[in-house]
């Protein structure tokens, strides 16, 4: 405003003096350059105006899903489709995760050059899980003379998926809580896994070897997995506190990252479980049985858009209080697993 | 000089403790260096050629333009890039500095008449202008105009290009960009004398686009190259510091904008629809000081030399240049006797001591010694009017030849402290005067006016001497008293009036050998007076004189130049140096062009004014307005006899002849600098069409050769500046591939490849994320896929990966886009 301001008196002084002089001089030549600066302003506006109506906005990641700590170039692009440039386009953005409602908005200005594509890349790291938006949330700019501005809402956005970094291990073994195991399950003998194969899979890495059918890779040539049922009466239920501090942010992400640890170690012990979270959008229990990495991922990715609470052990609390427990509750904080007495188990 | 300095930017990562961080300035903005540097360049350009090419066309000035431009734009573009990087300009700009200093010393000779001449043309126009009869003009060392005002436009264009490059390039300042540029419009607005179309048009387009990209804030360069950080932080905002293609197309739309407007204007431009009402009271209220400016210079602002605006009772030296104000001090009013010009006397020096000329003075016991014991006034009464008793005398014996007139005088603004008379004041005048070693003198007030008896210097005095020489020394009514007055006075005249200081003797005795000589007094007085007509220049800007030095010996043997004091005292001493008695007066002329302009008194008789036959037909009563210009100082000799006449030995001001300089450079440059064709071969074979072009090339040539210019820089520029890029792009490249820096390389090689995949039109956004690019190619090149996988982390690790990336990636990336974009090339 402060800037306007000067500018329109810098040009009125200027304007003056230029009567001044045409005055002084009473030169045809002058009084045409004072008429010239009487319409420059309006033609600054006028121009910018219709230049900015026509001004397109773009943003995309350069990828959609993500591990934490990684990389990933954001592009933020203006089109420009008509021969004026614009000198000075304020471009607010936003970047949130549902998990951290507290908002930043970072503002850059960019040029907007005519009949061309005017990109700015950002190497964004992400540096804790979550669904994040990246919002365009407005776009600003001036006329030449910065007498004017203008500016409009902008719907403009994408989102990132940033999933926990894989290499937090978590010791968890499903063998301890080993009771009403199948004989498959609990011998693991050679040449009798075949009795209960219920899918077969590419594979991935992370599997384990003695799962890999070797016939049929060699006929594909490629690695395929087999996927066996679980027999056993047991069920694990992986349940996700979603507990934030606010002056603590990083407590949610740990709690993700050892469930997301947790539940990986299940997939390749070949566990079939639930996952689940107390959702307090919905006011109940959303849990999802996994059965491979994209279940999990899945289920992850549900619980992104979930707002955190802030009382602790809720979910736990209220899980216990619907008697919904069939299998071993596996309640993971940003302290650790915990099974159903509450007792510290990684 | 400014130096720039490694600025420690602070890059404020935009840090988000709630979940996510942009650790560096985004890189892959390019603020496009070269592009900037080239904008601003063309902006000094434009300014500079705007300023230089008004003053040229507004005055007409004959200068090689087309040189000019080239060397303009070769400079502006050589300072604009000294900017690319700091070390260049700290190391270049005192360099450049050094060249140009170095330059302008060894063709000082050349800018300088140059200068001159400019100034002189320019006082020209001025002086057409305000209707002036004289203007200051000073000496041109070479008569060549073109060649000399050819240099000094190019190094007055130098001096902007190194001014508005400071203005443009750092600061992007409108203010000073009109302050360097808009005072040189103006010497020829203010006279009328619009500039060409073109160059104006140059200025407004400069202007526009630097107010453009002024207010829009974004027009620097990141100083450090290293860590080019193209953003400006500020808490949460980001503002890139500047964009070289939008700063070009900018200049691009304001090139437009100027060119629409200059084109709607143009009519107005060439039909002055303000012609009716051109002054204004303001400009009126200018002008006086304008001309005063034309006329004497800066210096007629300060260190006035009172004496040189009228009487100087004597004072010599010390004064550099007469500075004249050109007001009205004395109103003279009478009837002119004869086209001659009309001395008013006001003040006589006698003795001249080697800085003044000091009034007579006599010792009362020597006068006693001759004349006895006798009444000392009416000594000094006869003596001080003798000239007139004696032409008195002549008139009563030659009632049809001698003239008798009468002149009121009103002091304006005149010194004081003298009455101003006319040659010869009678006796009888009624005013209040003292006689004072035999001089007559008294005090005139402002605003007073008397009126005096006179007989004009109408006659030939030879001829009255002739004829009345002996009837005047041996008057018959005179008393013996008298005739011992008259004869003491003859021998004091012969003998004072004669002194000269031994050392201005000596520097007389060295030029008199120089002068002819003659026994006959008159035909002396001639030859000395054509001696300084051929051997000096009269100027009103001689330069002062040095404070020990003795001002005729310094006049006559160094200075050579110099106004009425200086003639009219060496003139005396001259006279005196030959055995003629003489002395020094100051006072007023009234010439024939002053009388001519006169106001003529309408109910005057003429009769009261003059009693007597004049050499005019038709003559009457003027009004004469005798400004301080009009001050003047000439000579009186005594002649045995008669008395005192008054003698000008001040040349008229005529045209310097300047001294044609042959160098080296001029014979080397003598082709370049010819304007017209001058050759003596083939004349006759000129034909019709030849000629109309030609003339039409003459009368065009300040808007067709800048044009002619402008256009072919237009299309060289852009290819010049790609091939030049090119070559930097590729120096730059190598430079960062052999000092290891192969995270540098890789942009250049993903560049071209994106440029290449635009090219074959596929759909793709303009500007393509990397992984979009490789996919896109990997759909294209199918056998490349693998290839494309490996180039794409290869080029993902480059960019993000903090260990860098191996000699042998890079090479493999280089490869890979080589062999890929032959791969698309044959499709």
């Amino acid at each position: 405003m402060f800037q306007k301001i000067k500018n329109i008196i810098s040009y009125i002084i200027m304007l003056i003096l230029l009567l001044i002089a045409a005055l002084f001089y009473r030169q045809a030549f002058l009084v045409m350059l004072l008429l010239i600066m009487c319409i420059l302003p309006v033609l600054s506006i006028r121009i910018c105006r219709y230049t900015f109506d026509r001004l397109k906005t773009s943003i995309r990641s350069a990828s959609y899903e993500s591990q934490k700590g990684l990389t990933i170039p954001l592009t933020l692009c203006l089109h420009n489709p008509l021969f004026f440039p614009l000198l000075h386009v304020e471009c607010t953005l936003e970047i949130r995760s549902q998990f951290y409602p507290k908002k930043e908005a970072v503002t850059y200005i960019l040029p907007a050059t005519a009949r061309k594509d005017t990109p700015l890349v950002l190497p964004v790291t992400y540096a804790h899980c979550g669904l994040f938006q990246i919002k365009l949330l407005s776009v600003k700019t001036y006329d030449y003379l910065h007498f004017m501005s203008f500016s409009r809402e902008e719907t403009t956005h994408c989102q990132v998926i940033i999933l926990p970094d894989s290499t937090t291990e978590v010791s968890f073994h499903p063998t301890l809580y080993g009771e009403g195991f199948d004989e498959y399950e609990s011998s693991q003998k050679k040449g009798n896994a075949s009795a209960n194969v219920t899918d077969i899979r590419e594979y991935q890495p992370g599997d384990r070897l003695q799962l890999i059918h070797w016939k049929l890779s060699a006929k594909i040539d490629k690695l395929m997995v087999k996927e066996n049922e679980s027999t056993s009466s047991h069920q694990f239920f992986v349940l996700l506190e979603l507990f934030y501090d606010e002056k603590y942010p990083d407590l949610l992400d740990k709690a993700i990252e050892y469930a997301y640890s947790l539940s990986r170690e299940l997939i390749l012990a070949g566990e079939n479980f639930f996952f689940g979270y107390y959702s307090t959008r919905l006011g109940e229990f959303a849990s999802f049985p996994i059965h491979t990495q994209e279940d999990l991922i899945r289920a992850l990715c549900e619980a992104f858009y979930e707002t955190p609470y802030t009382e602790k052990d809720l979910g736990r609390n209220i899980f216990e209080g619907s008697g919904m427990i069939k299998g071993t509750l596996l309640q993971v904080t940003h302290e650790g697993v915990f099974d159903e007495i509450a007792q510290k188990i990684s | 000089m400014k130096l720039l300095k490694r600025s420690v930017e602070t890059t404020t990562d935009i840090q988000n403790k709630y979940g996510f961080s942009i650790p560096e300035i985004p890189t892959t903005f390019d603020t496009e260096r070269t592009r900037v540097c080239l904008v601003k360049a063309l902006l000094v350009f434009c300014a500079s050629l705007g300023t230089v090419g008004s003053v040229v066309s507004a005055f007409d000035l004959s200068a090689n333009m087309g040189l000019i431009i080239v060397l303009l734009l070769i400079m502006s573009l050589l300072l604009a890039f000294l900017h690319y990087n700091y070390v260049l300009f700290n190391l270049c700009y005192p360099v450049l500095f050094l060249f140009f200093a170095f330059s302008i010393i060894q063709n000082r000779v050349y800018v300088n008449s140059g200068y001159q001449a400019i100034l002189n043309i320019l006082r020209e126009n001025y002086r057409d202008y305000f209707d002036l009869s004289f203007s200051r003009e000073t000496s041109e060392a070479i008569a060549d105009r073109y060649l000399t005002i050819t240099f000094a436009l190019a190094y007055l264009g130098f001096f902007l290009v190194v001014m508005l490059n400071i203005a443009i390039s750092t600061y992007m300042s409108v203010l000073f960009t009109l302050l360097l540029t808009f005072p040189f419009l103006q010497f020829g607005l203010y006279i009328g004398n619009i500039p060409s179309f073109l160059y104006v048009l140059l200025l407004l387009f400069a202007y526009t686009t630097v107010l453009f990209l002024k207010w829009s804030g974004h027009y620097t360069l990141s100083e450090n190259k290293k860590k080019d950080l193209p953003f400006l932080a500020k808490k949460q905002v980001l503002s890139y510091k500047g964009h070289g293609r939008t700063m070009l197309q900018v200049l691009s739309m304001s090139l437009l904008l100027s060119v629409f407007f200059s084109v709607v204007s143009y009519p107005a431009m060439q039909t002055n629809f303000l012609a009716g009402d051109k002054t204004s009271r303001l400009k009126d209220s200018t002008d006086s000081v304008i001309r005063l400016l034309v006329q004497n210079g800066l210096y007629s602002f300060w260190n006035r030399y009172q004496a040189t605006g009228g009487i100087s009772d004597g004072q010599l030296g010390g004064v550099s240049s007469v500075q004249a104000d050109y007001m009205t001090d004395l109103e003279v009013t009478f009837a002119p006797t004869s086209l001659d010009t009309v001395y008013l006397k006001a003040y006589t020096g006698a003795t001249y001591t080697g800085s003044s000329w000091d009034s007579p003075s006599y010792e009362e016991e020597t006068l006693q010694k001759a004349l006895g014991d006798t009444d000392f006034e009416a000594y000094e009464t006869y003596s001080a009017f003798l000239e007139a008793r004696r032409l008195a005398l002549f008139k009563k014996w030659n009632p049809h030849r001698g003239l008798k007139a009468t002149m009121r005088i009103k002091n304006i603004d005149a010194a004081v402290g003298h009455i101003y008379r006319p040659y010869y004041t009678s006796d009888d005048s009624e005013i209040s005067c003292l006689t004072d070693h035999s001089l007559f003198d008294g005090v005139s007030k402002t605003g007073e006016t008397y009126t005096l008896e006179y007989y004009p210097y109408t006659q030939d005095y030879t001829r009255i001497m002739a004829e009345g020489y002996d009837q005047l020394r041996d008057d018959d009514s005179t008393t013996a008293k008298e005739k011992e007055f008259i004869q003491y006075y003859d021998m004091y005249c012969i003998l004072h009036y004669k002194d000269i200081p031994t050392l201005t003797l000596q520097s007389l005795k060295k030029i008199m050998p120089d002068i002819r000589t003659s026994e006959n007094v008159l035909e002396q007085v001639s030859y000395i007076e054509e001696y300084f007509e051929e051997n000096y220049k009269y100027t009103l800007s001689p330069g002062a004189t040095p404070r020990d030095a003795d001002f005729v010996s310094y006049f006559l043997e160094d200075q050579k130049q110099g106004y009425c004091a200086h003639f009219a005292s060496a003139g005396t001493l001259l006279c005196r140096a030959y055995g003629i008695p003489a002395r020094y007066v100051e006072g007023y002329v009234i010439q024939l062009n002053n009388m001519a302009d006169a106001e003529v008194v309408e109910g005057e008789n003429l009769e009261d004014w003059i009693d007597g036959r004049t050499d005019l037909k038709e003559t009457g009563v003027v009004t004469v307005n005798v400004p301080d210009a009009n001050a003047h100082a000439w000579t009186e000799i005594y002649l045995d006899g008669f008395g005192w006449i008054p003698v000008d030995f001040t040349p008229p001001s005529a045209d310097y002849d300047v001294e044609e300089e042959s160098g080296l450079l001029q014979s080397l440059f003598s082709g370049l600098f010819t304007t017209s064709g001058n050759s003596q071969n083939g004349s006759s074979d000129i034909t019709e069409r030849t000629d109309a072009f030609s003339s039409l090339l003459s009368s065009n040539r300040f808007i067709l050769f800048p044009l002619l210019f402008v256009v072919s820089a237009i299309v060289l520029i852009p290819l010049l500046y790609r091939l030049i890029r090119s070559l930097c792009d590729r120096r730059r490249r190598i430079n960062a591939y052999q000092s290891g820096r192969y995270e540098e390389v890789l942009p250049h090689y993903y560049h071209s490849l994106q440029k290449t995949v635009l090219q074959s039109k596929h759909p793709l956004p303009s500007s393509p994320a990397p992984d979009e690019l490789f996919e896109q190619l990997k759909e294209l090149c199918t056998s490349f896929e693998k290839r494309t996988e490996e180039a794409c982390a290869i080029f993902h690790k480059g960019l993000y990966s903090r260990s860098g990336i191996s000699r042998q990636d890079t090479d493999y990336f280089i490869r890979y886009t080589q062999d890929i974009r032959k791969e698309l090339k044959k499709r």
